[in-house]
């Protein structure tokens, strides 16, 4: 099987709990279809660098699974069926996966920078935060990757 | 002139993501443009991943296409 990451952006508009359902039943939707889902990770509501169907913020939700072609066109078909999405992207991360080999992981939540429109804090402050939190998944995703191509890699030699 | 060397290859920590918008953030101008080979001295390789981390960033509006937004 290959591994795919699909990143879809919801409507700020959909409750907490809507977020879940739907995110819920695209798990589903890549589980029914054949797949395995590795990680679902909310990224929270977050300011768009631009406006998306005249939407400034979005929930940002991270799917990381392990599947066939097939199954990424299902769950885009879904995607795109869905009024809620307001952009995604799929992208390929590795070919030949055996899916035994890979663990299904917690959910993550994090907080986004723009939970609540008009009552959060000044940009500025604001911002702080989007900066910090979307390194985490990646941090850890980063680790898990490098963590067999460290061992191999040393030093590199000083140049003169 | 100095040479200019790849900072993705000497710096090994550099790491390119398009899911992270601020590793993408030195890769382009304060215009939110892609900075070219020449400018950057980056190699071919790094080069290429940092044009596809960068539209990727785009279409997820996680950074701008443009400074002056078309709202």
């Amino acid at each position: 099987m290959r591994e795919y990451e699909t990143i879809f952006i919801l409507r700020p508009e959909l409750a907490g709990d809507a977020v879940d359902a739907f995110n819920a039943r695209m798990k589903e939707v890549v589980t029914t279809s054949g797949g395995k889902v590795i990680r679902l990770s909310n990224w929270g509501k977050k300011r768009l660098a631009y406006r998306l169907k005249k939407c400034s913020r979005g929930t940002y939700v991270h799917l990381l699974y392990l599947a066939d072609g097939r199954v990424v066109a299902e769950l885009e078909r879904n995607l795109r069926l869905s009024d809620n999405v307001i952009r995604h992207l799929s992208v390929l991360l590795a070919k030949d996966v055996d899916p035994a080999t890979r663990q299904t992981e917690a959910d993550v939540r994090m907080r986004g920078d723009a939970e609540d429109e008009g009552v959060s804090a000044p940009p500025a402050l604001a911002a702080q935060p989007a900066i910090q939190e979307p390194a985490a998944p990646k941090e850890a995703a980063a680790a898990a990757a490098a963590a067999p191509a460290e061992a191999a890699v040393d030093e590199p030699e000083d140049e003169t | 002139m100095r040479k200019k060397v790849c900072r993705y290859c000497v710096d090994r920590e550099a790491i390119i993501d398009y899911k992270n918008a601020e590793t993408i953030r030195h890769a382009v101008t304060e215009r939110g443009k892609i900075i070219p080979r020449r400018i950057s001295g980056n190699c071919a390789k790094h080069q290429r991943e940092i044009t596809i981390a960068v539209k990727r960033a785009r279409q997820l509006a996680l950074i701008p296409c443009t400074a002056t937004q078309l709202d």
